[in-house]
């Protein structure tokens, strides 16, 4: 868990917003909606390891 | 081997922002070919009915008038003359002409060619008229799709290319 990872996923959400406005603006709503899924998705593939090690972790306190 | 990363990614940057800056130009560029092709056959009309030049010659001083695509077209259109009748000459001439117009504008300046060189100078002229105004109208739909669409697909080039640089850094 680096700080990189943290500021990677801030700048992401921040320009995928910038994208949505951009692209509701200019009147194409469905594809705002693509890119705002598209960006999340990305930036679950990013996290996954973080949560596996998360419920790993929950597993070994809690000795499930 | 930092540097070459930082190196490719500064490229994928510039990359994506210069492809969105080229769709962008591709609307600004059809505003402007419409309007070059107005002018141009404005010319052509005022020519035919003052003067009695022959359409191939008329054809060459508008082609020397105009910038570069559309005085292709003309050029062509001019020489292809030569072998061929007028209306054919000028179809042939459009085939394979490179400007940025829509498929729409260009069958309708093929319309053209059916008058071309084989009726009298008022039916051309008066052609030219209703080729004129229908030009008129795509201008003004062009001119609104461009207001739309030139910023727009400037942002998303540079915002893709931002994307993509930080989810590789």
């Amino acid at each position: 868990m680096d700080i990189n990872l943290l500021f990677k996923i801030a700048a992401i959400g921040i320009l995928v917003a910038v994208l949505h406005q951009v692209l509701v603006r200019a009147g194409r709503e469905d594809q705002a909606m693509m890119t705002t899924l598209a960006g999340l998705v990305i930036v679950l593939t990013m996290v996954i390891k973080e949560i596996s090690t998360l419920f790993e972790t929950v597993r070994t306190v809690f000795g499930l | 081997m930092q540097i070459i990363k930082y190196l490719m990614l500064v490229i994928i940057l510039i990359f994506c922002t210069y492809i969105g800056i080229l769709i962008s130009q591709r609307y600004s560029n059809r505003v402007k070919d419409l309007k070059e092709m107005k002018t141009a056959l404005n010319i052509f009309s005022t020519k035919v009915k003052l003067t009695y030049e022959p359409i191939p010659q008329i054809f060459k001083e508008i082609s020397k008038k105009m910038k570069k695509e559309i005085s292709d077209i003309f050029m062509k259109a001019s020489s292809n003359m030569e072998y061929m009748q007028a209306g054919d000459a000028w179809i042939k001439s459009l085939e394979v002409s490179n400007t940025n117009m829509n498929k729409d504008d260009i069958e309708v300046l093929k319309g053209l060619s059916n008058l071309l060189g084989k009726v009298d100078i008022e039916g051309q002229v008066s052609e030219i008229e209703l080729i004129d105004t229908f030009l008129n109208s795509q201008i003004e739909k062009a001119e609104e799709e461009r207001k739309k669409n030139e910023k727009m697909y400037k942002t998303l080039g540079i915002t893709v290319g931002l994307v993509i640089t930080i989810i590789l850094f």
